[in-house]
């Protein structure tokens, strides 16, 4: 008789996450692909703003990492989505699982993810502006100094952010895995919503607000936390009875 | 017993695919499930594996719900063709993982398996071909070692030697490492020899669970006169029966007395053994007839 091995969830989940860590070696690909692009398309600036009088014309060119924090951002987004897919699902279904775990690895892995395109982007930024001075001279440029204290809160304030996207990602993804019409319903909801608030602010206008606008990164982190809290919960709640369908 | 399932009933829409079965299966056995295509055996097997969920009766492996179970799942594997594994592994990296995962995990066994049917380890399972990605998970399936093995079909797509080779590997590693195989498939001819118990389903109902050393005793073929046959098949469960011209060959139960047998054999009736792959075939056919009668 082989003998009947007792597993605790830890342990599963811990195994799964490193497993998952190999096997979506396309998810840290992409990100690079992505903020390379980025980066391509900030080479010239990311905005600039000229003036000037009779004898003297200013142009202002800002070179930062905004674009590439706002791919990464989407990436965040698509990648907790696709994530939740039939195909990674049964990917675990190959090893030991269950939806539990399944959900928490993964859940673990997108706040990893969060962590580490955070830091790339906001680390990008600085290789961007270094470009810049190597090619064009320090002469021309106005430059706040950095202090790594800056560079940290940069990071850690952009994973936040990725979290709050990854978390809501990741909700849209095991939504549509539990109810698939709602792959057509959803993309009309939001182009609706973008409409409707485009006219007068409304609910969604409110939830951006509540996140965006927070001055204090504790606080921040707090109610992203709290956000990313209720999306894992739905996302689990949703599928916890769900079967296995090949 | 290590699966017990009891009115078992699963249904999709208005179709019974697995309709009030009562089955076990004994620690340390090797079966083989057998029915035809729609029978059902994919069906029970995911509800045994935990994948599903039966519409109602009931399910225990290991004395557990296998639904949604992990000790289950730590003990239990399900292989057959359509397993997914990451596109981005490699072989070599796909077997590494299935020591992380599981406990009694046999890395050499899997290794030599590998080498031996000419895998290449830093091949994708993507990319194989239909035969050796059945190859792949039959060898995954046998390192795995789990308590409670479950090969749903394995055999799908691999040619005749590799197919022999796999039941040969089969048969020695349950030797070796005695645990509860259950191996689904359409046919018995090939497996009939490896195994130990033979439950045979059909339209989602238990059809018969017999050790294979009973079910070879199970019927007789009865060949002479068909009027002459019928006056001594009275009453008897008829299995199969195959009428020429002027010979009749029929299938019955056995559960003659030895003075009925001689009293037949007398009367110019030619009792012979009936060979378990063709009674399972009977057994299972769809309703009278056969094939010919569709050309009549």
């Amino acid at each position: 008789m082989m003998s009947l091995n007792k597993v605790s969830l830890t342990a599963v989940v811990k195994q799964q996450l490193l497993y998952k860590m190999k096997a979506y070696k396309s998810v840290y690909t992409t990100m690079i692909l992505i903020q390379l692009i980025a980066f391509v398309f900030s080479i010239g600036g990311v905005g600039s703003s000229g003036g000037g009088s009779e004898f003297i014309f200013v142009n202002i060119t800002y070179i930062g990492s905004d674009m590439i924090i706002i791919f990464t951002m989407m990436w965040a987004f698509i990648i907790a989505t696709t994530i939740t897919r039939k195909e990674n699902q049964l990917m675990d279904v190959s090893f030991v699982t269950t939806p539990i775990t399944s959900h928490l690895s993964n859940l673990m892995f997108i706040i990893l993810m969060s962590l580490i395109g955070a830091a790339s982007a906001i680390l990008s930024g600085f290789l961007l502006k270094l470009l810049f001075i190597i090619f064009k001279g320090t002469d021309n440029i106005i430059v706040s100094h950095y202090a790594i204290g800056d560079i940290l809160l940069g990071i850690g304030s952009l994973s936040v952010y990725l979290l709050l996207l990854s978390g809501v990602g990741y909700l849209v993804g095991a939504l549509i895995q539990r109810f698939p019409i709602l792959k057509m319903i959803l993309p009309a909801i939001v182009i609706a919503a973008l409409f409707f608030e485009g006219r007068e602010s409304g609910v969604l206008t409110e939830m951006v607000t509540f996140f965006a606008q927070e001055k204090s990164l504790l606080l921040l982190t707090f109610k992203v936390v709290a956000a990313f809290l209720v999306c894992a919960l739905l996302s689990i709640g949703v599928s916890t009875r769900m079967e296995v369908r090949r | 017993m290590t699966v017990i399932c009891k009115n078992l009933t699963k249904q999709y829409r208005e179709m019974h695919a697995v309709h009030e079965l009562s089955v076990q299966f004994k620690e340390n056995s090797l079966t083989g499930l057998i029915g035809r295509n729609g029978a059902g055996k994919t069906t029970l097997l995911q509800m045994i594996a935990g994948y599903t969920l039966p519409t109602s009766g009931e399910v225990t492996v290991f004395g557990k719900n296998p639904f949604n179970n992990l000790f289950i799942s730590a003990n239990t594997i399900f292989i057959d063709d359509q397993m997914v594994f990451s596109p981005e592994l490699t072989l070599r990296e796909i077997l590494k993982t299935g020591k992380v995962f599981y406990k009694n995990w046999d890395e050499e066994l899997a290794f030599k398996l590998l080498k031996y049917f000419s895998l290449g380890e830093n091949q994708f399972h993507a990319e194989l071909s239909k035969g050796k990605k059945s190859t792949f998970n039959m060898i995954f399936g046998l390192a795995s070692k789990c308590a409670l093995t479950i090969f749903d079909e394995p055999t799908t797509g691999m040619d005749y030697s590799v197919r022999q080779d796999f039941y040969r590997a089969l048969l020695k590693d349950y030797i070796n490492h005695p645990r509860t195989i259950i191996v689904s498939s359409h046919l018995l001819n090939e497996i009939e020899h490896i195994l130990e118990e033979i439950v045979l389903i059909k339209d989602g109902k238990l059809c018969l669970h017999e050790t294979v050393e009973d079910l070879k005793e199970y019927a007789v073929g009865l060949m002479g006169e068909q009027a002459l046959i019928e006056t001594f098949v009275q009453g008897k469960n008829i299995i199969g029966k195959e009428l020429d011209l002027n010979s009749a060959y029929y299938v019955v139960k056995d559960d003659f007395s030895t003075d009925e047998k001689l009293t037949m054999e007398r009367s110019g009736i030619k009792l012979t053994q009936v060979s378990t792959p063709d009674l399972t075939v009977m057994l299972t056919s769809p309703n009278e007839g056969g094939i010919d009668d569709v050309f009549k």
